[in-house]
C-alpha cells in the first residue's frame, strides 16, 4: 500500500501502535510493517516527521537515552495522545463500515 | 553528522560512510538552527542504525545493508521539506507566543511613558492611543495574528483550526506588524520630543522596542527560510 493511501490514517496508526507501550521510530515503523502483513510500505524516513508533528500536537511524548554512544529517542502516549486515540478509533469504525456497505453491494 | 558516533554503530567503514553521506545530504537541506539539527541526525542515525542491524541478522552483507537502509528511509530531499513543515511550525507557535507574551510588557513601558503625569491607567492608554493614531491600526491586525500563530500551531492546534498556510501568514504578518509598531513608537518619540525631555521611562520603551523588534526581524527571516525549505 502506497503513503497517499494512508494519508489521514497515519496518525491514528501510530497512536496505536504507542498504545501498546512506549517505542523508539523504528521500533514503531516494524510494528507497522510486521502488524499490516507487509502492507504499509511507506518510506521508513517520513514516519519521523510523523511523530515529531504528534509531539507538537502533545499527544506523544519522547525522551532521550543514550546506550553503547548511541542516542535514542522514545516515544510514548500522553492522556491527551489515548484519548485521541479513542476519537480516531471511533471515526475509522463509522468510515470503514460505510465504504464497506458500499463496496460490498449494500446500496440498493 | 560529525557529532554522531557512527564508528560505534559497529559497521564496516564503507557502511558508516553510505550513512554519513545520506544524514550530510539531510543535514545540508534542513533549514533549523544547529542543536535541532543534530537532534533529528542523532534519532535518524539510530533508526538507520537498526534498519542496518535488521538486514545485518537476515544474512545481508553490512555494505549492501546499509545501501538497503537508506533507500528504506527514502529521498533525503523528501524527508528534509517534510522536518522543514514541523520546524516552520515550531517556529511560528514560538514566534506568536513571544510576540502576545512581550506585547503588553512593552506596552506598558511606552503607556508609562506616553501618559506620564495622567493619575489612572485608561487616561494614560487613551493618551498613548491617541498621541500615536497610526498605532490602534496596527495593533488590530498584529494581535489577532500573533494569537492566531500561537494558538494554531502549537498544542492548541488540535483545537483551533485554520486553513493550511493561514498559520504562516499569520506569523509572518504579525513580525512585520511589530517592526512598524515598534518602529513608529521610536520614531514618533523622538519626532515630538525635544531631546530634554529623555527620561529613563523613554530609555526603557526605546531599549524594549530595540530589543522586540530585532527579535521580530531575525523571527521573520527564520519563518520565511522554512517556509521556503518546506514547501
Amino acid at each position: 500500500m502506497r503513503a497517499e493511501a494512508l494519508k489521514g490514517h497515519l496518525d491514528g496508526l501510530l497512536l496505536a501502535v504507542l498504545e501498546n507501550g512506549p517505542a523508539h521510530g523504528y521500533a514503531v515503523i516494524e510494528t507497522l510493517r510486521t502488524g499490516s502483513g507487509g502492507e504499509f510500505d511507506l518510506p521508513t524516513g517520513t514516519v519521523y516527521p510523523a511523530l515529531h508533528r504528534l509531539e507538537a500536537l502533545g499527544l506523544v511524548a519522547s525522551a532521550w537515552s543514550n546506550g553503547n554512544g548511541r542516542q535514542r529517542r522514545t516515544y510514548r502516549l500522553t492522556a491527551a495522545g489515548k484519548k485521541a486515540l479513542v476519537e480516531q478509533r471511533s471515526t475509522w469504525h463509522r468510515f470503514s463500515g460505510a465504504v464497506t456497505s458500499i463496496m460490498t453491494g449494500g446500496v440498493a | 553528522v560529525r557529532s554522531i558516533a557512527l564508528d560505534r554503530f559497529g559497521l564496516s567503514a564503507e557502511a558508516t560512510e553510505i550513512l554519513a553521506a545520506y544524514l550530510s545530504a539531510l543535514d545540508g537541506r534542513l533549514p533549523g538552527g544547529r542543536h535541532t539539527r543534530a537532534l533529528i541526525l542523532a534519532e535518524l542515525a539510530d533508526g538507520l542504525g537498526c534498519a542496518v542491524e535488521a538486514e545485518v541478522a537476515q544474512g545481508v552483507p553490512p555494505t549492501e545493508a546499509a545501501r538497503r537502509a537508506v533507500a528504506e528511509f527514502g529521498d533525503p530531499a523528501v524527508l528534509a521539506v517534510q522536518f522543514a513543515g514541523q520546524m516552520l511550525a515550531r517556529t511560528t507557535h514560538r514566534t506568536g507566543m513571544a510576540l502576545v507574551l512581550s506585547g503588553p510588557m512593552v506596552g506598558l513601558l511606552w503607556v508609562s511613558w506616553l501618559g506620564a503625569g495622567l493619575s489612572t491607567w485608561s487616561a494614560k492608554v487613551v493618551a498613548a492611543l491617541t498621541d500615536v493614531r497610526v498605532l490602534p491600526v496596527i495593533l488590530l491586525l498584529t494581535v489577532p495574528c500573533a494569537v492566531i500563530a500561537a494558538s494554531a500551531s502549537g498544542r492548541w492546534g488540535r483545537l483551533v483550526t485554520v486553513p493550511a498556510g493561514w498559520t504562516y501568514r499569520a506569523g509572518l504578518l504579525a513580525t512585520a506588524g511589530c517592526v512598524v509598531a515598534d518602529a513608529t513608537l521610536i520614531g514618533g518619540a523622538f519626532a515630538d520630543r525635544e531631546a530634554a525631555t529623555v527620561s529613563a521611562g523613554l530609555l526603557l520603551a526605546v531599549m524594549a522596542s530595540v530589543l522586540r523588534a530585532g527579535l521580530a526581524g531575525l523571527a521573520m527571516h527564520r519563518l520565511m527560510r522554512q517556509h521556503a525549505a518546506a514547501n
